[in-house]
């Protein structure tokens, strides 16, 4: 696979099946290449190298987990179920966290998306509006107070 | 200046100058003639002894160098309580120290009785009246009581004048003579520091009146006599006629918060001297702040070319204009070759020499010099003299020496043979001659640039957006943001709401619901109500419901109504309980059938 700065990676058909884009890609390249040859690269417009390298440990580590369940199931499971090792791979910058999130995105890694939804779900948690407009640098705040405007009373 | 001639007491100034308060008996050495007042019919020549007044500090009663010259701006800091004496300069006002400038260069150059034509007044004591008497003399506005102070300046070389001129000139001399007093006396106790302070530097070519004084005052103590030569090259400038190469905008005379800055430009074609000259030759300013400043004659008679106010402007339309006006100029310069008549009076008095570097093809040099009342924001033009002085500046590096400070990325790297040279015709793989004129040209133009440039502040405006933390969550598409939201509780939810106008857009157009909400997702069920408030669902509803867990109650017609639950009177009071909403009129699971089915059982 080609990332989005033209750096080339190999891929293994297992590990990373669990994309479920990669999955398809690959097996539409296997029926195009048909064995004669391995010199076709996957492109990944969205996907930077650094990025990348970070998400196939994670792929590594989970290719035997079962698919993530459907629906709300993983809602109702609550944000406080990530296991150890996603929580200490997630350790990360907010940069880097989101970049994840998108690449995951992209790349449809389904429990990639809920572990990293999670993540960021308990970084908003118990937040106030002000505190959440400092974590993530947002500008456009509603929850300003308007300064009273002085009245003139004018006495008779 | 002979500073062996100069007593401190003579020269002191009195108390409106800010000196000392007590008094200090005068020694009995002190055959002073202090002469600040001589007595009357008494020509002679005032002691050199040293003196006490009132008004002088006593380290200087005891200590008095005699021939020491001292830095300009060192002494007053060091000499003084923490006083700064140097104030004292700027206590000159252009508009009168012609005159006094030229009286004490009269009493300088004039030798002899230069002690007598000193205006120093009588010698102090513990009569408060002399005191008094001195300061009426100063006054111009009163009646000089002491004849013989009157006397004694009719005695002087400078012929007819007024006393009100006398009392002046000497209070400027006055002034003079005691900075440098304190110099020497700050420089006893003191480390001299290894570079005077760049304030003021006046080449030797420069300032008619005080050339010679200048040259004088070189042999005996070059410190000594850059505040006299200062102030005759500053008047100089400001009443000399417009000189042979002088633009109009070059005529001195700015006013307050007026910046002129003028510059010459030479395509480096002449001949220069080799840098070895520079340090000797430099010696008019051994304290520029930057390295490989100019030493004298070098381009002197390069004209002034151009203002900066030209060249510099915010509009990038003017810099195409501006650089071939330069660059024409520059030619324009070295096709004329008719040097001009390298005499100081009519040489430009601003610009100070380039450096003298040997340059044998064209370039690109451009010397900027400063003159007039500036203030720290001069290359803005800002209005504010509330650091006014007169500096002037040489701009010019030369590629050998280190760049100053803040012009790292202002200044080529240029070899040893000096600025960038076109390259010779028969090498062809070398860039063209115009390009390489571009460049130095580039190169002199940063320089100018370097303290306004709105290229500068748009790059760095960007590269402070980029150091600054990003708005990632702005930058996640929509779908990424809903599903992110779907995993917060009501408060959470009902928080981001309150944060930002896109999440709340987002939340109520996605119709985002919390991982707690009881609002019933069935959509037969979507419109019912909330059992404790009555509200209906709304897309993106993540308020709290308010209510009153038991009824209001109602007295009798002579008794009061409260809610039981909170007591309070007022039936429209909000709800003391404080929760989700709940649209789940039967709880669920509740038998068989229960929950859903047991409403369709109601019914």
């Amino acid at each position: 696979m080609q990332s989005s700065d033209a750096e080339i990676f190999e891929v293994d058909m297992e590990t990373d099946k669990q994309s479920v884009i990669n999955k398809t890609m690959l097996e539409d390249f296997e029926w195009m290449m048909n064995g004669e040859g391995d010199d076709d690269l996957v492109p990944l417009p969205n996907v930077n190298a650094a990025i990348f390298k970070k998400v196939r440990p994670w792929c590594t580590h989970h290719k035997d987990d079962p698919p993530p369940p459907q629906g709300d199931e993983n809602k109702e499971r609550g944000t406080d179920h990530t296991p150890v090792w996603d929580q200490e791979f997630l350790k990360v910058d907010q940069g880097a966290l989101f970049k994840l999130i998108l690449a995951a995105d992209y790349l449809d890694f389904k429990s990639l998306l809920d572990v990293t939804y999670n993540t960021l779900a308990n970084m908003i948690k118990g937040k106030t509006p002000e505190e959440t407009d400092k974590s993530f640098n947002i500008k456009m705040t509603l929850w300003k107070r308007k300064k009273p405007k002085c009245t003139k009373r004018t006495v008779a | 200046m002979d500073r062996g001639s100069l007593l401190p007491f003579q020269l002191w100034c009195p108390r409106p100058f800010g000196t000392y308060s007590q008094n200090q008996p005068r020694p009995p050495s002190a055959a002073l003639k202090p002469s600040a007042c001589p007595e009357p019919g008494g020509g002679a020549e005032p002691d050199h002894g040293p003196a006490h007044s009132e008004n002088t500090p006593p380290a200087l009663a005891t200590e008095v160098p005699a021939s020491q010259p001292a830095p300009l701006l060192s002494a007053a800091a060091a000499g003084d309580e923490g006083r700064v004496l140097l104030d004292t300069w700027y206590v000159i006002k252009p508009g009168n120290t012609k005159e006094k400038v030229a009286f004490f260069v009269a009493h300088q150059c004039g030798g002899g009785s230069r002690a007598s034509s000193m205006k120093v007044k009588g010698h102090w004591g513990s009569d408060s009246s002399k005191a008094k008497r001195r300061r009426r003399c100063l006054d111009p506005t009163k009646a000089p009581p002491d004849p013989g102070g009157r006397e004694g300046l009719a005695a002087s070389e400078e012929g007819p004048a007024s006393a009100g001129e006398d009392v002046d000139l000497l209070s400027v001399a006055e002034m003079v003579a005691l900075v440098e007093q304190r110099a020497a006396l700050a420089l006893q106790s003191y480390p001299r520091p290894a570079t005077p302070a760049p304030v003021v530097f006046v080449s030797a070519e420069q300032g008619g009146p005080a050339k010679g004084v200048g040259s004088e005052r070189r042999s005996g103590g070059g410190d000594c006599s850059r505040v006299a030569e200062a102030v005759a090259h500053f008047e100089a400038q400001r009443d000399s006629p417009p000189t042979k190469g002088l633009r109009k905008e070059e005529r001195p005379g700015p006013g307050p918060g007026e910046v002129r800055i003028a510059f010459r430009i030479s395509n480096g074609r002449e001949p220069r001297a080799p840098d070895s000259g520079l340090p000797s030759g430099g010696g008019g300013r051994p304290g520029c702040a930057y390295p490989g400043s100019p030493g004298p004659g070098a381009r002197a008679k390069d004209k002034i070319t151009c203002d900066l106010y030209q060249l510099i402007s915010p509009s990038r339309d003017a810099l195409p204009s501006n650089v071939e006006f330069l660059l024409a100029r520059a030619d324009e310069a070295s096709e004329s070759e008719s040097p001009a008549p390298a005499r100081a009076e009519d040489t430009p008095p601003a610009p100070p020499p380039p450096p003298a570097r040997d340059c044998g093809a064209s370039g690109f040099h451009v010397d900027v010099v400063v003159t007039g009342v500036v203030d720290e924001c001069i290359f803005f033009g800002k209005d504010g003299t509330k650091n006014v002085k007169e500096e002037t500046v040489c701009l010019t590096v030369s590629p050998e020496e280190p760049p100053p400070p803040g012009q790292l990325f202002f200044l080529q790297n240029r070899g040893p043979d000096g600025p960038p040279e076109p390259p010779p015709a028969d090498s062809p793989a070398t860039a063209p001659g115009p390009d390489d004129a571009e460049g130095t040209a580039d190169t002199s133009l940063c320089r100018l640039y370097r303290h306004v440039s709105h290229d500068f502040l748009e790059i760095r405006f960007k590269i402070q957006r980029l150091l600054e933390p990003r708005q990632y969550m702005l930058l996640l598409p929509e779908h990424v943001l809903v599903k992110i939201f779907s995993f917060l509780p009501t408060r959470a939810l009902a928080a981001l709401k309150c944060t930002c106008h896109h999440f709340k857009g987002i939340i109520e157009a996605f119709g985002v619901r919390a991982t707690d909400s009881r609002w019933s997702r069935d959509p037969l069920y979507r419109d019912d109500p909330c059992k404790q408030c009555r509200k209906r669902y709304e897309k993106g509803d993540v308020s709290l419901c308010r209510w009153h867990p038991k009824p209001y109650h109602h007295d009798l017609p002579y008794g009061r109504s409260y809610w039981m639950c909170c007591r309070r009177a007022d039936r429209e009071t909000p709800g003391c309980r404080l929760g989700l909403h709940d649209n789940n009129w039967v709880l669920p699971c509740n038998g068989p059938g229960g929950g859903r089915a047991g409403r369709e059982e109601g019914r």
